[in-house]
């Protein structure tokens, strides 16, 4: 898939397929195609995603993934769209490259790449009644080789840790990172109330690898 | 008249209206304007009472239009980001534009309304409307987000999501069809509805579906 950005205020990505060839989108995504396109799809079961790890994300709450990935395949272009301003990113991933890309902001990939979804971190947090609630950081699992095509809230700021070196990132600021990169819930002092600390959970990403973080929310 | 372009994200159309110059909009897109720029309703009945209801109530068209005389400026904006156009029309020169999409329109310009039916299918699209727009005259129209042209030649074919369509030359055809996702039962199951546009004639795209962000409108 040869996949390009177009436009700069809410950017769109146009993808060229050659004859045969295959990609898979989230669905509702498609901006315009040519008639040469055929659509079909891809049922999370044909990507080996096993019904209970599906159901065991959906049992968490909140998780975007759909049961189904709409398929292109070409020859001819295809163009999508999220409808939001943010920078699109086209990444190339080598075999067996792993990145863990925040769930909502896949937009296409190639049928080659390993798709699962995945709970990168939880927390627990108190509501105002006192009650424990669960907290996950949902995301797509996406394994080389192939280009894999995503968009962020806002820009996007790339960093290359080190074996062992650190960086901070707040829970909505984590876009995506590669799997060698450990992630951590840490509780951070925020302010003094009453008696007690507030405190808000941050994320410890780890290196080795390469994090990707998101100025907008 | 002369129509200025300002802005980057969310930009507005200043015009500067000479003696007698008359440009018309919707209600709600002025942002300011000189104080000796006049200003009147304009009442949109073409058709009649039953065409008038059934564009009103079920097309989302407005009943009334505002419209704003010279000498002196006044801007608009649509309050939203996206790339705002102008465009020249030759007399007899007719275009389609989304609704609530179009910014400003000289007097001079014929103002009508298209209606793109949908499938028919239950719980799909029933349709909807377009502003038919034919010179001479000037008009300037903000898409959702980019826009994205393309000239297509006779018989050229294209499919596209319908919250996509924001600009096309009246000699482009549109029809509505139901896009299956696959084949047998479950590939109709989930198919989606979308467009087919064919040549000849020039379609401008929009990359943000206006479904998911409602345009502000009078």
């Amino acid at each position: 898939m040869q996949a390009d950005s177009v436009g700069g205020i809410t950017p769109a990505v146009l993808a060229t397929l050659k004859p045969g060839e295959k990609i898979l989108a989230a669905h509702g995504l498609m901006l315009f195609k040519e008639p040469s396109i055929k659509v079909g799809r891809r049922t999370m079961r044909q990507l080996g995603v096993s019904m209970g790890t599906y159901m065991a994300m959906h049992s968490r709450g909140d998780a975007e993934e759909n049961f189904f990935f709409a398929e292109f395949e070409g020859p001819g272009h295809v163009s999508f769209s999220r409808d939001k301003g943010g920078e699109v990113r086209v990444v190339p991933l080598p075999p067996g490259q792993t990145w863990h890309l925040r769930e909502g902001h896949l937009i296409c990939f190639d049928e080659s790449i390993r798709y699962q979804p995945v709970v990168v971190a939880q927390w627990q947090v108190r509501d105002a009644n006192g009650q424990v609630e669960n907290r996950y950081l949902f995301a797509d699992s996406l394994a080389g080789p192939g280009t894999l095509v995503f968009q962020a809230y806002g820009n996007i700021l790339s960093f290359n840790l080190q074996p062992g070196e650190t960086i901070r990132t707040s829970t909505e600021g984590f876009l995506a990172a590669q799997n060698t990169v450990g992630v951590q819930v840490q509780w951070q002092f925020a302010a003094q109330l009453g008696t007690g600390n507030y405190q808000v959970p941050v994320l410890h990403l780890t290196g080795p690898g390469q994090v990707m973080v998101h100025s907008g929310l | 008249m002369d129509v200025q372009i300002q802005g980057e994200f969310i930009p507005i159309a200043l015009v500067s209206l000479s003696a007698g110059d008359r440009i018309f909009c919707e209600g709600g897109l002025m942002v300011y304007s000189d104080p000796s720029v006049g200003f009147q309703f304009r009442w949109f009945t073409q058709g009649g009472m039953g065409t008038t209801l059934k564009r009103t109530i079920l097309g989302g068209v407005p009943f009334h239009l505002h419209e704003y005389f010279g000498p002196g400026y006044v801007a608009f904006s649509r309050y939203r980001p996206g790339e705002v156009r102008k465009l020249d029309l030759a007399a007899g020169e007719t275009v389609d534009v989304g609704e609530h999409s179009m910014l400003l329109a000289t007097t001079t310009v014929t103002y009508n309304t298209f209606y793109v039916p949908g499938t028919g299918r239950v719980g799909r699209m029933i349709g909807f409307w377009m502003d038919r727009l034919t010179g001479p005259g000037t008009i300037v129209f903000q898409g959702h987000g980019n826009i994205i042209t393309f000239q297509l030649k006779p018989g050229e074919g294209m499919d596209i999501d319908h919250g996509a369509l924001l600009f096309k030359d009246a000699s482009v055809s549109v029809r509505a069809f139901n896009q299956a996702m696959g084949s047998g039962l479950m590939g109709h199951a989930l198919s989606f509805e979308a467009l087919h546009v064919e040549g000849p004639g020039r379609i401008w795209l929009q990359t943000v579906d206006p479904s998911r962000h409602p345009p502000r409108s009078g």
